[in-house]
């Protein structure tokens, strides 16, 4: 009974001296819960105003250029300078562009009028406006590059093994097209399949509109196989009739594949041309690039040849190139890049081209 | 005495080397766990499932959650561990693909770059749809669970 007493007596005591000090640790670990919530808040609350700014990036380029062309002098080029904004404005709607100022664009004009002195480009290369529906489809409206083999896409300098494009990029499938995009991806076992279908103005319509009827067509597929490091296979398709009525249908197949550090890239285009004039003819062209990759150094060899048309004698072209890529960091790459060109007129002289650049890509 | 002394040096640079040379092996040794949320019911994902996630190719769970992929900066030696194991590749290289996929607009679901492994781990504990890797012997957290070691 005593020592019951005892104890008793020992817990009441204990209990009456640690009161103040839990009083103390509880109002001191609430104050702390409650500024951690508070911290967690206002977290929140910053990433959901970064969220909702337009992000802002671009590229800059800049070469000098040597070539013992006639009539070619060697010159410091300030080759682009291209702005990209995106932003996503909901979950489903995402809006992207691409501005680009080429060689520096120098535009001065009084009284409205354009001085001749003027010079650049610039260009509104990318302004679509997307709707994101799910992985296996999209809609873009708007300017969007043309989804026709790799290069087309996928030719952006701080990542591009060369400043100068492979000869018939351009030239078979349009830059760029102004209309509608459908696209999307999905799994097929462990292939991935993607599709691009559009329609648009057509080629060499300014951006407010079309000058005949008829709409250009074109679709893209491309299969990522799981073999290799890498292995992509893509087929692409185009048709249009410009305001001259001439009808063109336009084929692709691309390749892409790493192994290891070795990288190949090729690319085959062909344009049927049907004129209303009756003059008919084919334009195709190809390359076959490789690199090889030590570290942060890229060895790069690619052939090229171009052929305007079939109906025209010693028009060929061909390009073989050799270059260097140094990658500082993933953002800036050093290139040296030289070209021996090829004509097959002969009363062309082969010529060579030899471009120093640096490159920065400005996002994250 | 002074050769004594030279000597005494050589040894410590010596030491000093290997030592440096069995950090860095030790460092490149260590497991990698990829981890996600412990509400997220994937219970184990191959190397060929986590190479489609990182590159660009699965962007939703099989529940239709979006995938919210957690990367690590490029030097860290996670990442490279990562980049070469699940990528074939190197990670500067990896990060120039991203760079590549983001300037041309098509990067679907691009990784968040935090700077450590343990913002990895409370930000998946966090996100239900999340999934990050980090050094196996830092997972701490009962809120993750590892569904991938890459040794």
């Amino acid at each position: 009974m005593k020592k019951l007493f005892v104890a008793c007596l020992a817990a009441v005591l204990m209990s009456i001296g640690a009161g103040p000090l839990h009083a103390e640790e509880r109002k001191s670990a609430d104050s702390i819960a409650e500024r951690v919530s508070v911290i967690e808040a206002e977290r929140e609350d910053l990433l959901d105003r970064l969220n909702k700014l337009v992000e802002v990036s671009g590229y800059v380029d800049g070469e000098f250029v040597m070539s013992d062309q006639a009539g070619k002098n060697n010159q410091f080029r300030l080759h682009h300078l291209s702005l990209f904004f995106k932003k996503q404005v909901t979950e489903q709607w995402r809006f992207f562009s691409e501005i680009e100022f080429e060689d520096a664009p120098f535009l001065e004009a009084s009284d409205g009028v354009l001085d001749g002195g003027s010079d650049g480009k610039l260009f509104v290369e990318v302004m679509t406006i997307e709707y994101l529906y799910n992985p296996r489809l999209n809609a873009a409206m708007g300017r969007f590059l043309t989804p026709a083999g790799i290069w087309s896409i996928e030719h952006y300098p701080p990542f591009a093994a060369t400043q100068e494009r492979p000869l018939h990029i351009r030239n078979i499938f349009p830059q760029v097209t102004d209309g509608l995009q459908v696209n999307g991806a999905a799994n097929l076992g462990d292939t991935v399949a993607t599709y691009y279908l559009y329609a648009g103005n057509g080629e060499g319509n300014a951006g407010s509109g079309d000058n005949n009827e008829d709409k250009s067509m074109g679709a893209r597929v491309k299969f990522k196989l799981p073999l290799l490091t890498k292995l992509e296979l893509g087929l692409s398709g185009f048709s249009d009739t410009n305001s001259s009525d001439t009808e063109k249908i336009a084929y692709g197949a691309d390749i892409s594949a790493q192994w290891r550090n070795i990288r190949f890239q090729g690319e085959y285009a062909l344009g049927d041309y049907d004129s209303a004039a009756g003059t008919d003819y084919q334009r195709s062209g190809y390359y076959g690039q490789f690199i090889y990759g030590l570290g942060n150094l890229d060895l790069i060899y690619r052939y090229d040849w171009y052929e305007p048309s079939d109906e025209a004698d010693d028009d060929q072209k061909t390009v073989n190139t050799a270059a260097i890529n140094y990658h500082f960091t993933p953002s800036v790459t050093g290139k040296v890049e030289h070209h021996f060109i090829s004509p097959e007129d002969p009363s062309s002289e082969d010529y060579t081209k030899t471009i120093f650049t640096i490159a920065i890509y400005l996002g994250e | 005495m002074r050769c004594a002394n030279v000597g005494r040096i050589g040894v410590f640079l010596g030491a000093l080397v290997l030592s440096a040379f069995a950090l860095a092996s030790a460092a490149s040794a260590e497991s990698i766990a990829f981890i996600v949320n412990a509400g997220n019911p994937a219970s184990s994902m191959s190397p060929a499932e986590l190479k489609r996630l990182y590159e660009n190719d699965t962007v939703k769970w099989p529940d239709g959650k979006n995938i919210v992929l957690y990367d690590l900066p490029v030097k860290n030696d996670a990442r490279k561990k990562v980049s070469t194991a699940v990528l074939g590749k190197e990670a500067e290289e990896v990060a120039r693909d991203w760079a590549n996929k983001k300037i041309t607009n098509t990067a679907k679901n691009p990784p968040v770059v935090v700077s450590s492994g343990v913002l990895v781990q409370s930000r998946v504990a966090e996100d239900p749809g999340a999934i990050g890797y980090l050094p196996k012997g830092d997972v701490t957290s009962g809120k993750v669970r590892v569904i991938a070691v890459i040794d």
